[in-house]
């Protein structure tokens, strides 16, 4: 069963058997992200937390993932100096990035070109990230003068540590493919044009999970890492409370007492 | 009489009310509050309840009154609705009352949920008294019991500006007792109400009393008023069972009286 959100003009999403996929479709732009494609990743990923899809893949249609903030929407901010830079970061990037890193389910970035400053900050904010041969990474925010924002400032570091991710800050280096596998930046390095395809086959294996408890493991890392291990530790407890009385777990038990492969609703 | 706008159930010794206008993020209609009074009032007289626990949704504890009831009222249209009555009396029940609360607890919401003996969060609910927006203030305790919850200047921001407190935010600043997994609220809420309902219903009620008195007396009364009821539960024989349970080193079995 496939579900798609129609009315869509800059972002396509679809949903099939639990596998959710969200493109990025302004091609000739380089997937720079304006007001109206904001509204429109939201709408997808409530679109997304209707059809209870299993797993997410975010991704990039034509040749960059996505260049980040639309630049013609900054120039329109410099002529007009009524508009506040901060109220517009709140209402898209903010709720953007909270939106996805809110999501109780997997959720992967499919990387096959440029991603730059909170494009960038896009894939940074799923959990896994699959990366083209020819993907490159960039902050380009000082660059023009900006901070590094939609979720840069805690996301980068927290892969990578302060003093990289300060270089990759200060500088606008752009890291290629390889340099960021090995920095940890992005999980598996495939061939360039792929990252889709191999993205989507990793889904569909998670899609086939306990869909609860890989939701609540994603919310915990995301939350323990800024917390001690006392408070980790019980809110695992409590987690694992809930975990407990799900369906999967019961089938996980009994299908490995039976000697045979379990079958995971997500329930 | 059915119940309409709220769940009413029992586990053992804790009844749970659930707010239940899931469409309106269980905004507080005249109706809801009044049927809110009522199973209070029923689970308040069952002697086999001994704690009680108010919880809305996933999404909202409750977000605030029906403001659609309110819109054309008069002064006395509202004095004489009294809509919020109910959340009043909390307090004067003889069983502990606790909230559970998850998303959205605003305006009507917060105050309800104030009224509370304590609250039990999600990490993702918020907390505000957002009446400032509708060109009002709250009415149902707000200004009174957030302030000395949280004090002066987190509360004047709160209600001049209507911004919400983050759950994280409420329990530093004093508002909330216990955060919670997002998705162990509920289960977390009903352990705090059975380790409530497992004590004395005697002495929790008097511990209920004296806490709350605290907040309108001196300290001086307020430690001599202590002092009059501590001495009084050695009138109790579940004073006498929790002590002599505690030097023989078993568990006691309390009678309530």
């Amino acid at each position: 069963m496939v579900a798609y959100l129609d009315g869509l003009t800059t972002v396509r999403c679809t949903v099939e058997e639990g596998l959710a996929t969200v493109t990025m479709a302004r091609p000739e732009k380089r997937n720079a992200v304006d007001v109206t494609m904001h509204r429109e990743l939201r709408r997808a990923l409530a679109h997304v937390r209707r059809a209870e899809a299993r797993v997410l893949v975010i991704s990039g249609d034509g040749a960059a993932f996505s260049a980040g903030q639309d630049l013609t929407e900054l120039g329109q901010a410099q002529a007009d100096p009524a508009l506040r830079v901060d109220d517009h970061v709140r209402r898209t990037w903010n709720a953007l990035i909270t939106d996805i890193m809110s999501l109780r389910l997997p959720v992967l970035a499919a990387v096959d070109g440029p991603s730059a400053g909170a494009g960038w900050s896009i894939a940074l904010a799923a959990d896994l990230r699959i990366a083209g041969a020819s993907a490159t990474f960039r902050q380009g925010f000082t660059r023009i003068g900006l901070v590094p924002d939609s979720g840069a400032t805690w996301l980068l570091p927290a892969l990578v540590g302060p003093s990289r991710a300060l270089e990759l800050m200060y500088l606008g280096t752009q890291l290629d493919a390889d340099t960021a596998l090995s920095w940890g930046l992005v999980n598996r390095v495939v061939a360039a044009g792929t990252a889709l395809e191999e993205a989507q086959a990793m889904a569909r294996l998670l899609a086939a999970m306990p869909t609860r408890a890989l939701g609540m493991a994603r919310q915990a890392v995301y939350r323990n890492l800024r917390e001690g291990l006392a408070s980790s530790l019980e809110h695992e407890a409590q987690l694992q409370q809930v975990a407990a009385r799900t369906a999967d777990h019961r089938e996980g038990v009994f299908a490995f007492l039976e000697g045979r492969e379990p079958r995971f609703t997500g329930a | 009489m059915s119940w309409e706008q709220v769940k009413v159930a029992r586990e053992d010794a804790v009844g749970v009310i659930t707010l239940d206008r899931p469409r309106v993020l269980n905004a507080l209609s005249g109706e809801l509050v009044a049927e809110l009074g009522r199973a209070l009032d029923e689970l308040d007289a069952d002697a086999d309840v001994r704690c009680i626990a108010v919880v809305g949704s996933d999404r909202a504890f409750a977000a605030g009154a029906d403001i659609g009831q309110m819109v054309e009222a008069t002064p006395v249209d509202m004095l004489r609705a009294d809509a919020f009555a109910a959340i009043e009396r909390i307090g004067s029940l003889a069983t502990p009352v606790v909230a559970g609360v998850s998303g959205y607890c605003l305006g009507g919401g917060c105050e309800l949920a104030m009224a509370c003996d304590f609250i039990v969060a999600s990490e993702t609910a918020t907390f505000g008294q957002p009446e400032i927006n509708l060109g009002i203030i709250p009415g149902a305790g707000g200004s009174q019991r957030l302030t000395r919850a949280i004090g002066k200047a987190k509360a004047m921001d709160l209600v001049l500006t209507g911004r919400s407190l983050s759950a994280i935010e409420a329990e530093a600043a004093g508002l909330v007792a216990r955060l919670a997994a997002p998705e162990a609220w509920l289960e977390e809420t009903m352990r705090a109400c059975r380790e409530v309902a497992s004590r004395s219903a005697l002495a929790l009620r008097v511990a209920r009393d004296v806490v709350n008195a605290s907040q309108e007396m001196s300290l001086q009364a307020g430690l001599a008023y202590e002092q009059r009821s501590f001495h009084m539960l050695f009138a109790s024989n579940d004073q006498r069972e929790g002590m002599a349970a505690f030097r023989d080193k078993r568990t006691p079995e309390f009678v309530g009286s």
